[in-house]
């Protein structure tokens, strides 16, 4: 295919750009720097293979300013005719539309299928080229230079030889096969030793079970000595129990010899020397007691005797005591007898005294049944204060007698008076009516003022009116006055103007005007002004009628006639009440006369029953009532008086008998007591006496009991004595003795015997403890030398048993080690982690392994089939560009490289060329693979200045094979420079300027 | 009152390391280790928790025939503690813990019943003397049961619920080797109230009516082992039949991918890939986490060189001191190169052959010979799965096309 036209909307400093047709078969592009050449080549690569997309590295040339980005290319292909493939921004790479000769268009996959499925880098790599890639063939090192050509020539590129040793490079650097330090071989290493480990502990996880035995066994080792050591044990305490008891067996035996020695001591009462002597010692005091005994008994009986006892007193006692007792009470009776008799008289003569004073005249018995209860005492007193009342009401009738009396004159007298000074009937009724003409006169009076008022009112109003009015009437006057005047003037005027008639009406006019001003101004009184006056006219007459009417009265007369007409009407009020006072005046005499009857007869009632009274008490009847209440005090009195004396007779009639009656007491008693002298009784000497009588008969009875008591002491000691006696008596018998002698003789064999038998008590109790023990307990057995023979054997088993434990933890241990497994666990699983990574690294180096693989095996390929076709024209081209200096081309079957041949026949390897002729060689190569990769189609070159470097015969030499391979792919060709742009000669180049694109052909679009 | 509520689980391989992980702090490591015993622990706590009758294990509860003597003891005491809690356990043995292997002999609880046979058994499970479920099931006597043995499960009478424990997988199931195969269609035939299966990895509910379910394994191992893992809680009655999944896991493996198309900057890549993995946090658990980075951009070139791929998991690896640490286990990128093969292959030249050559590459054993060759690699190393050779025959394609295509030379 063949690129004819180019159409650049937009695409980085180039807009709206069309170059049309181009040379199908060398087209030269010529430009400055800076004027676009990179950019149209990156131009015709986005157009054809889709715009570099964001993501991707390659500049995208988007336009600085305008919005337009894309364009058209126009191709020529030997399949589809002529086709026009046109690209615009769109989703990633853009939106391609290929316009068919046909109509038709197309998409991406066309493209695709017209460039035989290469994408924009095979293109590149193949089809363009570059100072770059020639440069390359000088950075390389001489071995490699063979290489790059070989990758050259087979992909256009160094990435062959690139990807080539980068594989190798990578490969080595995770696992060489005899390697140690690369990544997988390590990890190898380690994976075998870790699985070693792993397998080890597998071995001990197979010993398992039989450490499960060993453990059982040694268990019951264990057991069987336990048991050993434990009945050893056993049997070393017996003996020592054994030993502990040979000496006590041997004490014990011994004794017993002893006590099979003794005479006999049996029977023998228990204790019996002791309790002998204790009675012994019991009987002695008792003896001693009694003897004592008995000698006070003695001394008490000599005492007894001594004392001179009167009896009599104490049979007496209680007369005496009786006497004592009352002998005060006596005197007192005595006493009292005395003052008896004398108050007796004493009342007697304030009884005589009472009686003279009233003159009392019952007898004495009768007294005292006098009634002088409260009732009678009320009776009394009822009758004294009635008294007083009676009198005092009397006088109070008398007094109201003598007031009614006299109110009842003094309104008489009243009365009288006041009807005198009454007026008569008629005289009163006219003096009324003359009053009441008078109480008009007031009001006229106050209308008057009235009047008056208005009057003064209506004269101010009057004022101010006709103020006004004159003033009015004045400006009028001036009115006319004025116009006249000015009439007169200007008539005057006209007169000097000689105008005479008019001068002269106006002076007749302004004459006139005074009297009509006049008449004017007189009419001018405003009729309001005569109804004020009329008004007060009016009022003016009214008032007059008033004032007439008002003298026609005498003012003072009024006064004193209204004064006479009140005290008239008081007057007859009083009249009046005067009356009623009257009639109740005479009503109250009446009143007082019938109290007056009352009285009387009240007064004849108390009368009787005054008398009454003072016949009972038996009072003289010339006792006042009034003193009857006294009459009654001095009769209790009396009464009282009359009780004492009586009271007191009887006290002391009893007295005396009292008296009496002790004396003959007293001289019984001293009768008694042989005392003959009555004179010299004294009741006091007596009671002393009874009281030493007394004490004497109390000593003797003291000392009779003392010595009861004695005697009864006495006899229970004796008892005692005989009682101890008894018991001595029986342990004699017991012990079948018959004096003491005998007895204590085998009392001290029981006391030996006895202490024997103890000690053989306490040491059988101390043997009991080993029961059986004792019975096979030898004397004669020497037990610790067995002790010893015995701990031996033990200490011995002991330390085997510790052996065996240890040995049996060790290997408790060692199961529970593999019970939990963590070292095996964690050995498996750092295996597996192991085996995880190596097997990581393994894929990792598989794949560069593969890569290299098929890198070789196409390689190989490659070399075999096509290469031959590559070398083959790139011999051609390599002789056209160094002057046929060397002609032939051969494949290195050592690596992969060639073999150049000159002209003589010399072969040389490419780092033994010069770096000129490896490029050269480089070009060739590279040419030719665009030529024979795709036979059937023949593609665009893209050639970018990359002959720069190059003398002119160099530059000819490619120049003249660039023109021969146009003659069947189509070149494009960019350069800045003047002289290749020469030695292009026919070719008509495309010139691009900064300014602008100048085209130099019509765009066949 | 006759419902009945047990925890099915299995595929316990308990012990079994983690692969894929490479450089682990030690705490993680611990963790890893621990992580199989965590999640039975936990189901263990679930079990008792939930007054379960009694649990089923069907098969592979410990990862080789050499069963470590750890994951047996830690496996006694948590059946000691079932035990305490009158709790019963039924167990099969899988392909992995076959009844041939060598291994040193632990005694079991009382209330552990182990089938012992390769022929089908019944243990009846008794509830206050009476029979309340029969549990049907097989043990592997060695490494692999071939044959179908369905028809060896037998409804027996005398219970009200039965259920059958079967260690193997679906018939027609290409990608797991054949292992004691059953057809669907045959097990619901037989009637059964359950039927506890294990073997396969990833859980699933293979039927509902009667309930036909993979549990799972409790623990993912490696990242093709994703997602929640646990073992499920069922209750039977007569009325319905409930089944619950309860995730016990204390890692948790992810895939996840980052695009990468608007990023321009390593620091930029970093940040996303930061604040993306922060967003996959768990709350507790552990996460290892396979980052995919896709689209393409300015960095897609940068990503396919291994020193950066290195440096880039160390940084997003910097820190994983927490409980619910987020460990990226690796990265990888899915590029296609864009490129008209067909068109290409037309031509003979150098490109065409690469790309038939790429295409048509058979050749591994002659491209890994240095690596076989080594003893230690032979030993200890399996052979590369045929999908892992074509993921490194892709990767070399990448590369390959890469630099000598994409990149812009001279």
């Amino acid at each position: 295919m063949k690129i004819i036209g180019i159409q650049v909307y937009g695409y980085g400093k180039l807009e709206n750009l069309e170059l049309g047709e181009l040379s199908p078969h060398l087209q030269v592009f010529f430009g400055q720097n800076e004027a676009g050449k990179s950019t149209l080549m990156s131009f015709i690569h986005s157009i054809l293979f889709g715009f570099p997309t964001k993501q991707q590295n390659e500049q995208r040339y988007i336009p600085k300013a305008g919005a337009k980005y894309g364009g058209k290319l126009i191709l020529q292909t030997d399949e589809y005719g002529t086709i026009l493939i046109e690209r615009l921004p769109g989703k990633a790479t853009g939106e391609v539309s290929v316009f068919m000769p046909d109509g038709s268009v197309y998409g991406e996959e066309f493209i695709s299928e017209l460039f035989q499925g290469m994408d924009k880098n095979l293109f590149k790599n193949v089809y363009s080229f570059n100072i770059h890639g020639l440069q390359g063939v000088h950075n390389l090192k001489r071995e490699d230079v063979g290489r790059f050509l070989f990758s050259a020539g087979t992909i256009g590129t160094d990435a062959l030889l690139e990807l080539q040793t980068k594989l190798v490079k990578e490969m080595d650097g995770l696992y060489k096969p005899k390697g140690k330090n690369p990544p997988l071989n390590m990890e190898l290493i380690r994976l075998k030793e870790e699985h070693a480990k792993v397998t080890k502990w597998q071995e001990k996880n197979n010993e398992y079970e039989s450490l499960l035995n060993e453990q059982q066994q040694l268990e019951n080792e264990l057991v069987s000595y336990d048991s050993k050591i434990s009945s050893l044990k056993q049997k070393i305490q017996e003996s020592e129990k054994l030993r502990s008891i040979q000496p006590i067996v041997e004490e014990y035996q011994t004794l017993q010899n002893r006590l099979q020695s003794l005479p006999v001591f049996e029977p023998y009462p228990e204790d019996g020397l002791n309790r002998l002597e204790q009675l012994q010692a019991q009987i002695k005091p008792y003896q001693a007691q009694l003897a004592a005994i008995n000698g006070q008994i003695l001394e008490w009986n000599k005492e007894k005797s001594e004392i001179n006892f009167a009896k009599q007193y104490i049979v007496n006692e209680q007369r005496i005591l009786e006497l004592v007792e009352n002998k005060n009470l006596f005197y007192e009776k005595e006493n009292r007898f005395q003052q008896v008799t004398i108050e007796l008289q004493e009342i007697e003569d304030e009884l005589n005294q009472l009686i003279d004073r009233i003159n009392f005249t019952l007898p004495e018995k009768d007294v005292l049944k006098l009634n002088l209860s409260i009732t009678a005492k009320d009776m009394f007193s009822e009758v004294v204060s009635e008294t007083a009342r009676h009198r005092q009401q009397k006088h109070f009738l008398d007094n109201s007698f003598t007031q009614v009396k006299e109110a009842l004159d003094n309104s008489e007298q009243k009365l009288r008076d006041l009807k005198q000074q009454v007026l008569p009937e008629e005289q009163r009724k006219r003096y009324e009516k003359k009053k009441s003409q008078y109480t008009s006169k007031e009001n006229l009076e106050s209308e008057k003022l009235l009047i008056e008022d208005e009057i003064k009112r209506i004269d101010q109003k009057m004022q101010r009116m006709t103020a006004k009015e004159s003033e009015n009437k004045q400006k009028y006057t001036r009115l006319f006055y004025g116009i006249g005047f000015t009439l007169l003037i200007i008539s005057v005027y006209f007169y000097v103007t000689k105008d005479w008639i008019i001068g002269g009406i106006l002076t007749i006019l302004g004459a006139l005007m005074w009297p009509v001003g006049k008449t004017v101004t007189s009419q001018m009184t405003s009729s309001f002004i005569h109804e004020l006056q009329d008004d007060r006219e009016r009022l003016m007459k009214k008032l007059e009628a008033i004032n007439e009417q008002l003298t026609h009265s005498n003012y003072s007369d009024h006064e004193e006639l209204s004064a006479i007409l009140i005290r008239d009407k008081h007057l007859i009020q009083q009249i009046e009440i005067e009356k009623a006072t009257h009639r109740q005046n005479e009503r109250a005499l009446d009143k007082v006369f019938k109290d007056f009857e009352e009285w009387e007869k009240t007064e004849y009632s108390l009368e009787e029953k005054a008398t009454n009274i003072k016949k009972t008490y038996g009072l003289p009847l010339q006792i006042s009532n009034e003193r009857l209440l006294d009459v009654f005090q001095i009769l209790e009195a009396i009464k009282e008086k009359a009780l004492n004396k009586q009271k007191l007779s009887k006290a002391k009639v009893d007295l005396q008998n009292e008296i009496s009656n002790f004396q003959s007491k007293i001289y019984t008693v001293a009768k008694q007591l042989n005392i003959e002298d009555r004179s010299s009784i004294k009741v006091d000497q007596i009671a002393i006496q009874l009281q030493v009588e007394k004490k004497k008969y109390e000593q003797l009875l003291q000392i009779d009991a003392k010595i009861k008591d004695s005697e009864e002491q006495i006899l229970k000691l004796s008892l005692e004595i005989e009682h101890l006696q008894k018991e001595i008596q029986v342990l004699w018998d017991i012990a079948k003795v018959s004096n003491e002698e005998e007895y204590r003789a085998k009392g001290q064999a029981n006391d030996t015997a006895r202490e024997l038998k103890e000690r053989m008590n306490l040491l059988m109790a101390q043997l009991e403890r080993f029961g059986k023990l004792v019975k096979i307990c030898n004397i004669e057995t020497d037990y610790e030398v067995l002790i010893e023979e015995m701990s031996a054997e033990t200490t011995r088993l002991h330390a085997i048993e510790k052996e065996r434990q240890g040995q049996l933890s060790a290997i408790n241990h060692r199961i529970q080690e593999l019970e939990e497994g963590g070292t095996y666990a964690d050995l498996l699983h750092s295996y597996e982690a192991s085996n995880s990574l190596v097997k990581n690294y393994a894929k990792n180096w598989a794949t560069l392994s593969v890569a290299k693989d098929i890198l070789t095996k196409t390689v190989d390929h490659y070399r075999t089939l096509r290469l031959p076709k590559v070398i083959k024209r790139a011999e051609h081209y390599f002789s056209i560009l160094t002057d046929k200096k060397y002609k032939r081309i051969y494949l290195d079957n050592e690596v992969d490289g060639f073999l150049v041949e000159n002209n003589k026949g010399v072969r040389y390897e490419p780092s033994e060329l010069s770096q000129a002729t490896s490029e050269q060689l480089y070009i060739s190569l590279r040419f030719s693979l665009a030529n024979t990769m795709h036979p059937s189609q023949s593609f665009p070159f893209i050639i970018d200045d990359s002959f720069v470097n190059f003398d002119s015969g160099r530059l000819s030499n490619v120049i003249s094979l660039i023109k021969e391979l146009s003659k069947e792919n189509q070149v494009l060709l960019f350069t800045c420079h003047q002289h290749v742009l020469e030695g292009f000669g026919e070719a008509k180049p495309i010139i691009l300027s900064n300014e602008g694109i100048i085209e130099y052909q019509k765009s066949m679009l | 009152m006759d419902a009945l509520t047990f925890l099915h689980i299995a595929d316990l391989h308990l012990d079994s390391p983690f692969s894929g992980l490479t450089n682990l702090p030690t705490k993680v490591f611990k963790r890893v280790q621990e992580s199989t015993f965590t999640s039975l622990s936990r189901l263990i706590n679930i079990a008792i928790e939930q007054k379960v009758d009694f649990i089923i294990i069907a098969g592979d509860l410990f990862d080789g025939e050499d069963r470590s003597l750890r994951a047996q003891s830690r496996f006694r005491k948590e059946m000691e503690r079932l035990r305490e809690h009158g709790i019963e356990a039924f167990v099969t043995h899988g392909n992995h813990d076959h009844l041939s292997g060598n291994w040193p002999h632990f005694e079991w609880p009382s209330n552990v019943h182990v089938f012992q046979n390769e022929n089908v058994e019944v243990i009846p499970y008794l509830k206050n003397g009476e029979t309340v479920a029969n549990i049907y099931g097989f043990s592997y006597a060695k490494k692999a049961v071939l044959e179908n043995k369905t028809k060896f499960y037998e409804k027996k009478d005398g219970a009200t619920y039965h259920i059958g424990i079967l260690h193997g997988s679906k018939e027609g199931e290409s990608s797991h080797s054949r292992y004691a195969p059953f057809l669907l269609s045959d097990l619901q035939k037989k009637g059964f109230d359950y039927w506890a299966l294990g073997h396969i990895h990833t859980r699933e509910i293979l039927a509902e009516d009667p309930p036909i379910i993979y549990p799972g394994n409790i623990q993912g191992r490696h990242k093709k082992e994703t997602g929640e893992k646990g073992g499920y809680l069922v209750k039977l009655s007569k009325a319905k039949t409930e089944y619950t999944f309860f995730p016990t896991s204390d890692l948790v493996w992810e895939n996840t991918t980052i695009d990468i198309s608007e990023l321009t900057s390593f620091d930029q890549l970093v940040d996303k890939s930061l604040s993306h993995l922060e967003s996959l946090r768990k709350e507790t658990q552990g996460l290892f986490v396979t980052i995919e980075y896709i689209g393409t951009g300015p960095l897609l070139t940068q990503l396919q060189e291994n020193p950066i791929k290195e440096d880039l998991l160390s940084l997003l690896n910097d820190d994983i001191s927490e409980k619910n640490f987020v460990y990226v286990v690796g990265l990888k990128q899915n590029f296609q190169i864009q490129i008209n093969r067909q068109k290409l292959k037309q031509d003979s030249h150098f490109f065409g052959d690469l790309l038939e050559n790429m295409e048509t590459y058979q050749d591994f054993d002659h491209a890994l010979l240095p690596l076989r060759n080594n003893q230690s690699f032979r030993r200890h190393i399996d052979t590369f799965t045929n999908e892992e050779l074509q993921e490194i025959l892709h990767d070399a394609e990448n590369l390959i096309l890469r630099e000598l295509y994409s990149s812009n030379r001279r």
